[in-house]
């Protein structure tokens, strides 16, 4: 199944893409496809540096325990720095 | 009288802003206007770049609005943040809060602020003469994952 994948500020800086499509299998969990993000981008740093980054889940905070569907709306990026 | 949440490229208005929420109900409006400043930790900035997750942005801007409507004393609320850059002194942020009495106008707009630099998906990029950084938030304060 293919989830949208986004990155914002940093984490696009860091990757060097904005947005990018991920092959992912039937049911994975959000936790799952963060570390293999983290797994084929690197750059996105250290492993304290990825665990205080955020991800949403079709927009909303995620926890990394949710179920991925087809079409599904994933982001990581650092906190929030607006204001 | 509606509240509103609004993303915009373009220079904002300030005052303007505060005038569109005048509820007959109420008897004062408290006004934000924050803007871009020179020195950050002693540190010179030219210029400041903000990006948002719009749709997230506006949906948790939404939710801040609905909430502080319940929490506070308050009959609506304005709030406008501008993305792109902006130059120093320019105004990055309004928050407008209309309420019948002026005490709890002041104390939602202060939740308002503290809640909007926490948990809405906006960054802002500090440009130096030497460089720039994107600004990372306080993750220890930043919205942790899945406590909504």
């Amino acid at each position: 199944m293919r989830i949208k994948v986004l990155f914002f500020g940093a984490t696009a800086a860091e990757t060097g893409t904005r947005e990018l499509s991920w092959d992912a299998e039937e049911g994975m969990m959000s936790i799952d496809l963060k570390n293999a993000i983290f797994a084929e981008y690197p750059t996105l740093g250290s492993k304290d540096r990825q665990n205080a980054l955020h991800m949403s889940v079709n927009r909303e905070y995620a926890s990394g325990d949710e179920i991925l569907s087809e079409g599904d709306e994933v982001a990581l990026f650092t906190a929030v720095s607006g204001g | 009288m509606e509240s509103f949440c609004e993303l915009t490229d373009c220079e904002i208005d300030v005052g303007k802003t505060a005038r569109r929420i005048v509820p007959e109900s109420c008897g004062a409006t408290v006004t934000l206007d924050g803007y871009v400043r020179r020195f950050t930790k002693g540190r010179e900035s030219l210029h400041l770049f903000y990006e948002a997750y719009d749709e997230m942005a506006l949906a948790e801007m939404d939710k801040l609005v609905k909430t502080a409507l319940e929490r506070f004393d308050i009959r609506a609320v304005g709030i406008v943040h501008r993305l792109g850059k902006l130059e120093i002194g320019e105004t990055s942020v309004v928050i407008s809060v209309a309420a019948p009495h002026r005490r709890a106008a002041f104390e939602a707009c202060e939740w308002l602020i503290v809640e909007l630099k926490r948990t809405v998906p906006i960054w802002k990029k500090e440009v130096y003469a030497d460089g720039e950084v994107w600004v990372e938030g306080d993750p220890s304060v930043s919205e942790p994952s899945g406590s909504h």
